[in-house]
C-alpha cells in the first residue's frame, strides 16, 4: 500500500484503527497483522527507550536510531513521530529529512511547542511558527510520495473555531492530513460534521466513540497498555511466590 | 531518483568504467566533505579510520556493528558521492551478516566488503592476522547476496590470507569467492608490484581494489600506474587520520611552546571560510525562509 492508497483506504473504511509502537515486542506482533500501517509513537518509544512517560525527553537521534532498526523488520507503510519538530522550523526541516531517511513514510508533526509533552494539556504554538514547521518538513523531503500529516492537539484552547482555521492554513500549506488528540466528543462530532480541505483522523483509545465523518482513528498505544497490566500482574505473582518462600 | 539509488548506480557505473576510481577514506562527516570538495570521487568509511576517530584505538575488531554502521551513515548524510562500507568479517554468523547487509543498503552506502579474517580482526597491514576456512566467507557472500535487495549494492570479498599462506592462495581463495558471489575482489596486502600484475591476471575481467596505505606492506603506487596494472579502485586508507593527528600534535605543540595558537594560524582554515564550507549561509538562509511574517503572508490570508 502507498500513502496515497492508505488515506484512501482509510476513507473507505472509517473504523481503521492504526495501532503504535514503541518497542521491538509489540511492532513484531503488529507486523505478523494485516494493518495497513503502524505509527512509531514518540511517547511509547520514549517509555521503552529512555524509560521516560514524556515524548519530548527522547532526542531526534534516540527515535530515529530506533525507527530505522524498525524500519528492516517491515515493509509496509510506517508513521514517523516527529512530534513538534524538535525545535524551530529549521530543526524541523532537518528532523524531517532525518526521518524519512530512517524510513518514515508518514511524518507526523503535532503542533506543540518545543519540547513536546506528553500530558493531557500541551501547550501549542502559534499558526505562524506551525505552518513554518510544516513548510520546512515539506522542503526537507526528498521522496514526492512522503505525507506529512498534523496533529492538532489544542482543541481546548483554540476551540472548534481555531481548529478550523488551522485545518484551512494548514491545507494551503501542503498538509496531506490532519488529527486531532484532546478533543471531546461533542467537539468531535461538530469537526466531522464540518466540510474540511483535509481527510480528518482522530486519536483513538479504548472507550472511544467511533463516529462518522472520522477517516481513520490514531492508536495511542493500547497493546504496550494491556502489556504493561499484564507485567504488573506477573510482578505481584513474584512477589507473592517469594512471600510465600520466605515464609516456608 | 532518490539519493541511495542515485549513489549505487554512480559506484557501479564508475567501479565499471574502466578508469580507476580514487577513494578516500573518511575518518568522520567533515573529512569526507572535505574529500568531497577537492574531487575524491568516492569516500571509504572504513574500520581503521573509524577506530582511530570513535575510539582512540587500533583497528583491532573493537569498533563493532553499531559504531561502524552509524559513523558511515553519518557520512552518507553528509557528501553526495558514493560511500563504500568495510563491514569487516559481517560482525558474526549468517544471520548477522543478513542484518549488516540489510543495514548498510538502507543507510544508502554503495556497496561494503566483508573480509576472511579470524574475529577479532586486524587492519590488514598488521602482523599476526588469521584466515578462516575459504568456506566460510563463501558461505556469508551467498547470505550476503541473498540479503541485498538491490543488485547494485555491490559486495566486495576481501582475503586477507597473503600474510598467512601466500600470494596463491589469496588468488584462490578469491575465485572461490567471486564464484560464490562476489562482485568485486580485494586481496589485502599484495608485497609487490608484481603480485600487483599476478592479481590482474588472475582476475582480467573482475573489478579489483588496491589498498594504498602509508608505511603497509605494499609499495605506494600512483593512481594512473594501477589503472595500467588493471585496477578498478584506490583506496587511501589511513592518510587523513595521519595527517589530522599530525596537524593536531604539531598544533599543540606549538600552544604548549609559546602559549598561543598565533604560529601555526598559517596552517589553518579561517573561522569565515570554514563556516562557509559548513554551509551557514544556507543554514541561515532556511532559517529566515520559515519566519512567521512570510508564513502569515503566504499562507493565512
Amino acid at each position: 500500500m502507498t500513502q496515497a492508497n492508505l488515506l484512501t483506504y482509510l476513507d473507505n473504511h472509517p473504523e481503521t484503527i492504526i495501532p503504535a509502537s514503541g518497542d521491538g515486542n509489540t511492532f513484531i506482533s503488529l507486523s505478523s497483522q494485516n494493518f495497513p500501517a503502524i505509527l512509531i509513537d514518540g511517547t511509547l518509544a520514549a517509555n521503552n527507550l529512555i524509560a521516560e512517560d514524556s515524548e519530548g525527553m527522547l532526542t531526534l537521534s534516540e527515535y530515529a536510531k530506533f525507527l530505522r532498526d524498525m524500519r528492516l523488520k517491515k515493509n509496509s507503510l510506517l508513521i514517523a513521530d516527529l512530534q513538534s519538530g524538535f525545535g524551530n522550523p529549521l530543526n524541523t526541516f532537518y528532523s524531517a529529512k532525518e526521518l524519512e531517511r530512517s524510513g518514515g513514510d508518514i511524518i507526523l508533526l503535532n503542533d506543540q511547542t518545543y519540547p513536546a509533552h506528553t500530558t493531557a494539556e500541551p501547550i501549542t504554538t502559534t499558526p505562524e511558527d506551525l505552518i513554518g514547521k510544516l513548510r520546512a518538513a515539506k522542503d526537507a523531503l526528498e521522496n514526492p510520495a512522503t505525507q506529512i500529516w498534523i496533529k492538532l492537539e489544542g482543541i481546548q484552547s483554540y476551540g472548534i473555531d481555531g481548529i478550523i482555521q488551522r485545518i484551512g492554513y494548514l491545507a494551503k500549506a501542503g498538509a496531506d492530513a490532519i488529527a486531532i488528540d484532546h478533543y471531546d466528543a461533542d467537539q468531535l462530532a461538530q469537526l466531522a460534521e464540518t466540510k474540511l480541505p483535509l481527510p480528518l483522523m482522530a486519536t483513538w483509545e479504548p472507550g472511544t466513540k467511533q463516529i462518522a465523518g472520522i477517516s481513520g482513528w490514531l492508536d495511542k498505544g493500547y497493546l504496550p497498555s494491556v502489556i504493561k497490566r499484564a507485567q504488573l500482574e506477573a510482578i505481584n505473582y513474584i512477589k507473592q511466590g517469594g512471600l510465600t518462600y520466605a515464609e516456608k | 531518483m532518490l539519493k541511495n539509488e542515485k549513489m549505487r548506480h554512480q559506484f557501479k557505473t564508475e567501479v565499471m568504467s574502466g578508469h580507476i576510481v580514487e577513494m578516500m577514506v573518511a575518518p568522520d562527516a567533515l573529512a569526507a566533505k572535505i574529500s568531497e570538495a577537492e574531487g575524491a570521487q568516492a569516500i571509504f568509511s572504513a574500520g581503521y579510520a573509524t577506530s582511530a576517530s570513535a575510539l582512540a584505538m587500533p583497528d583491532r575488531g573493537i569498533a563493532d556493528f553499531g559504531l561502524s554502521l552509524e559513523r558511515c551513515r553519518q557520512i552518507v548524510n553528509a557528501v553526495n558521492v558514493p560511500v563504500f562500507a568495510d563491514a569487516d568479517t559481517g560482525y558474526g554468523d549468517l544471520d548477522n551478516i543478513k542484518r549488516t547487509v540489510e543495514s548498510y543498503e538502507a543507510i544508502g552506502a554503495a556497496g561494503m566488503f566483508i573480509e576472511d579474517q579470524v574475529w577479532p580482526k586486524r587492519c590488514g597491514h598488521m602482523d599476526g592476522k588469521k584466515v578462516e576456512p575459504t568456506e566460510v566467507l563463501e558461505a556469508k557472500l551467498r547470505a550476503a547476496k541473498a540479503a541485498r535487495k538491490h543488485d547494485d549494492f555491490l559486495i566486495m570479498s576481501r582475503t586477507d590470507a597473503r600474510a598467512v599462506y601466500g600470494l596463491d592462495d589469496a588468488i584462490a581463495r578469491s575465485k572461490r569467492y567471486r564464484a560464490a558471489g562476489a562482485d568485486l575482489i580485494f586481496i589485502e596486502a599484495p608485497q609487490s608490484v608484481a603480485e600487483l600484475e599476478k592479481i590482474h591476471e588472475a582476475f582480467p575481467e573482475t573489478p579489483l581494489m588496491a589498498n594504498m596505505i602509508e608505511d603497509g606492506k605494499t609499495p605506494l603506487t600512483k593512481k594512473e600506474d594501477l589503472q595500467k596494472l588493471g585496477f578498478n579502485i584506490v583506496v587511501h586508507p589511513n592518510t587523513l587520520t595521519y595527517t589530522q593527528a599530525y596537524a593536531e600534535k604539531t598544533l599543540i605543540e606549538t600552544l604548549k611552546r609559546d602559549g598561543s595558537t598565533k604560529a601555526y594560524k598559517d596552517r589553518m582554515i579561517t573561522f569565515p571560510k570554514f563556516n562557509e564550507f559548513v554551509g551557514l549561509d544556507q543554514v541561515n538562509a532556511r532559517d529566515a525562509e520559515y519566519s512567521p511574517e512570510k508564513m502569515a503572508e503566504a499562507y493565512m490570508h
